[in-house]
């Protein structure tokens, strides 16, 4: 693997060369580019973890987030790989959705196999759903449509888009993409009123809109339903789709000594266990992972992906 | 929810509260007029301010900013001709050309109170609407925005100056510009020549500095003098008779609030497209046409009442659907989620004094800005009178910084200077400017929503036509149109016979 190839590099350059390095470590703040405008999901699982990861750093420095939003976020992890690989700047990645541009055949100017990879933040799971005035009750009512489903979601190549079109194809349900919408928001809200049939989101994006009476979730594809009566993919029959997900990682810039990267690690998993900060996010929990498990599942999930190439269908 | 608004409005005014607000509206003031930065920038700075606050109180700030930068902005309008944020952009029109005759203080004065008014439109449209706010945000789709902008876009024909074809022109060259970046329906990137800076299309807020600010700098060089003309420069006052103009005026005051409530409550349209339609549907229905973007008061009332009246809109579909009006609600749903309160539809009913704290503070946050405006109006116009060897240079830092600033993007800065260019070439050559914005503003959202349309109805464009407040949006556009045609038509033959 390319990646591993490069931390073990690193790691000797580091070991013959800077014996010192670790204990400056860090020596400035922390710049953590959110590759999102402000107010997302992303802005605000940096922003919620920032200040605890202040806490558990080895010197007392900032954990400063900054939003460098643009190109779907490509802007963002373009200015990291540009940036200096000495564990100053870090970013939150979202995958599979920075993947799908290079899997198009898009020119990215980064490539996600040389991450310095830290932590996973937090993980979402997909769900379908309804607005809840719609006539499909269920799963089985999708089929009876005689038509194709129409999803209501974002623009060609993103996640939304993406995870849409696989996740109906592994169903077998034929579908027909309203795009344009600006967000999950925006999609959710087309849904209910009418503007098309499905959504697929995140159930911690759904869950307000469930309580509050407005969407019908037909499927979840939690490993366990956390929604009353809503049947998961596997009671369903498509477990395969427990592996769709969406990731928040955190990594640096390719080449980022072995042992920095450990620093930023240990901080992060100590600032996810934080039982203060464990109480502020109950509503929506991370799922802390290390530098390792994080590019094991990057591969995974790109893997995933990669197998429903196809199912992406074209522009247009 | 009595008992909330009596404990809301007793905490406003403790000495915490009484402070915030007063921050928010400072900021508010100087980041609305200072061009490139705006609501979203302030808002985005003080919140690492709040993290210790108690949520009510940051949002005391948050609602004092955003009542406060519209009116700010619309000074910059007025004396510089420089919308300090976007939805200002309308205001230049007549506002801009009162500062070069010295009636900047009248001007300001018309502001101030139609900002005032329009605001407090705004918000008690929102207290009446709560109950039914899911349906009015549920009953426009696709097929009802794109009427909308069709309905913006048939302004172009009432706002070319004169100058038909030109006009014609500029907005062509408008909708072009608005086609560059990514498309959101194909997914594709459209006229960017691989450069990642136009991925996201063309940014408007630097497009309007260059547009206004610099291009008007540029102007002011190459004439010399001062913005306010020498037979205009006599004693500078009027703030009053602006002030009385706006109730003399009522009824566009009315109307550019309604606009501004309604248009602020659809979410992704947003206070710029507000403003001009109550620009243009003023100048559309006004008998003293011609005497429009020559500094005709009703100019600055119309957009000015839309610009602030919004903000009470933009929080109908943020408070019912936790979307997002506007930017500015969009990060004050970011203040919410930092002092852990998930907004959403359930917002409402689980976070009530929340809601009341937004509402009392926007409310006083308006008023507070405009009589802060009309104190200084006076000092303010004073501006017009500055030498431009000093005005200039002053100007163009502080545009273009604030451009900078907003985002920390060097392209934007460029961007801007390139509009400059543009902008001084179309005022040298007679192409009227307010034609490529109009269509610039509305182009993205007319092409999106038209595609989303047809893909509704499996290809069949008479979705335009079978849903009932999309044929209304349609009626009123086609009546638009035909107004001065049928004024025309009728209106002044008996004139014409009696003269041959």
């Amino acid at each position: 693997m390319a990646y591993k190839s490069t931390i073990i590099a690193a790691a000797l350059t580091l070991g013959v060369a800077l014996p010192g390095a670790a204990q400056a470590f860090p020596d400035k703040d922390i710049t953590f580019i959110i590759p999102y405008s402000a107010g997302g999901g992303f802005d605000r699982t940096v922003r919620a973890i920032a200040p605890y990861m202040e806490k558990y750093l080895p010197k007392k420095v900032n954990v400063v987030p900054k939003n460098v939003s643009g190109a779907g976020g490509r802007k963002g992890i373009s200015q990291l790989f540009r940036s200096k690989p000495d564990g100053h700047t870090i970013a939150v990645f979202n995958i599979p959705g920075m993947a799908i541009p290079p899997l198009l055949g898009e020119k990215v100017n980064y490539d996600l196999g040389k991450v310095s990879w830290v932590s996973r933040l937090a993980r979402g799971t997909y769900i379908l759903m309804v607005g809840s005035k719609s006539k499909i009750k269920s799963l089985a009512d999708v089929k009876k449509l005689n038509r194709p489903m129409k999803i209501t979601t974002t623009g060609f190549g993103s996640t939304g888009y993406t995870a849409s079109a696989v996740a109906s194809t592994v169903m077998g349900i034929p579908f027909k993409m309203l795009t344009g919408y600006k967000g999950s928001k925006q999609f959710i809200l087309a849904a209910i009123r009418g503007d098309g049939d499905a959504v697929y989101t995140l159930v911690t994006t759904v869950r307000k809109y469930h309580q509050a009476g407005d969407v019908r979730v037909l499927a979840t594809f939690e490993e366990k339903s956390s929604f009353p009566g809503v049947p998961t993919a596997r009671e369903a029959g498509f477990p395969e789709l427990e592996g769709m997900s969406l990731e928040r990682l955190v990594g640096g810039p390719p080449g980022v000594p072995v042992d920095r990267i450990k620093i930023l690690e240990t901080a992060m998993l100590k600032a996810m266990a934080d039982p203060e900060f464990k109480a502020k996010t109950k509503k929506r929990p991370f799922l802390p992972a290390g530098s390792e498990e994080t590019a094991k599942r990057v591969d995974e999930v790109l893997k995933f992906y990669l197998k429903y190439k196809s199912a992406l269908g074209k522009k247009g | 929810m009595f008992e909330a608004v009596s404990s809301g409005l007793s905490l406003l005014f403790t000495l915490e509260g009484t402070l915030y607000l007063f921050l928010g509206v400072f900021v508010g003031l100087i980041f609305g007029a200072v061009p490139g930065l705006g609501g979203t920038t302030a808002i985005a700075l003080l919140m690492p301010l709040t993290f210790g606050m108690e949520p009510w109180l940051a949002i005391t700030m948050v609602g004092g900013v955003m009542g406060a930068t519209s009116f700010g902005g619309s000074v910059a309008a007025i004396l510089l001709n420089t919308p300090g944020i976007a939805p200002n952009a309308a205001t230049c029109f007549d506002g801009y050309p009162l500062a070069q005759q010295g009636k900047a203080g009248m001007a300001i004065g018309a502001a101030a109170a139609a900002s005032s008014t329009g605001g407090l439109i705004g918000v008690f449209t929102l207290i009446a609407i709560i109950p039914v706010a899911k349906l009015i945000v549920l009953s426009f789709g696709p097929p009802e925005f794109f009427m909308l902008a069709l309905l913006g876009l048939s302004a172009i024909a009432v706002s070319t100056g004169g100058a038909f074809l030109r006009g014609l022109i500029s907005a062509l060259f408008g909708l072009m510009l608005a086609l560059v970046g990514y498309d959101a329906v194909s997914g594709g990137y459209r006229f960017t020549a691989d450069i990642e800076y136009l991925y996201d299309g063309i940014p408007l807020v630097p497009a309007l500095v260059g547009l206004f600010a610099l291009s008007e700098m540029i102007n002011l060089t190459v004439k010399g003098g001062t913005v306010a003309t020498k037979e205009a420069s006599g004693k500078i006052s009027g703030v009053w008779s602006g002030v009385a103009s706006v109730y003399r005026n009522w009824a566009i005051l009315l109307r550019g609030s309604a606009i501004g409530t309604f248009v602020g409550a659809l979410p992704g349209v947003g206070g710029t497209v507000a403003s001009f339609l109550a620009y243009t549907a003023t100048v559309q229905t006004a008998k003293d046409r011609e005497t429009f973007g020559k500094g005709n008061i009703k100019g600055v009332i119309a957009p000015e009442s839309a610009n602030n009246a919004k903000d009470g809109g933009s929080l109908i579909p943020t408070l019912s659907f936790g979307i997002p009006g506007s930017a500015e609600s969009a990060i004050f749903l970011g203040v919410l989620i930092l002092h852990g309160i998930e907004p959403g539809p359930m917002l409402l009913i689980e976070e009530e004094n929340v809601v009341i704290s937004i509402i009392l503070a926007l409310t006083a946050s308006t008023v507070l800005a405009s009589l802060i405006g009309i104190i200084v109006a006076r000092q303010l116009s004073m501006i017009t009178r500055v030498n431009v060897n000093i005005l200039v240079p002053a100007v163009v830092a502080v545009a273009l910084v604030g451009v900078y600033a907003l985002k920390g993007e060097f392209g934007d800065v460029v961007l801007a200077m390139v509009f400059g260019v543009i902008g001084f070439l179309m005022i040298r050559y007679g192409f009227p400017r307010i034609t490529l914005v109009i269509a610039l503003v509305l182009g993205e959202l007319a092409e999106r929503s038209y595609h989303q349309s047809i893909a509704m109805a499996d290809g069949d464009w008479m979705i335009f036509f079978t849903r009932e407040i999309s044929l209304l949006l349609f009626i009123v556009t086609a009546l638009c149109l035909a107004l001065p045609g049928l004024r025309f038509a009728f209106g002044r033959r008996p004139f014409k016979r009696g003269k041959s």
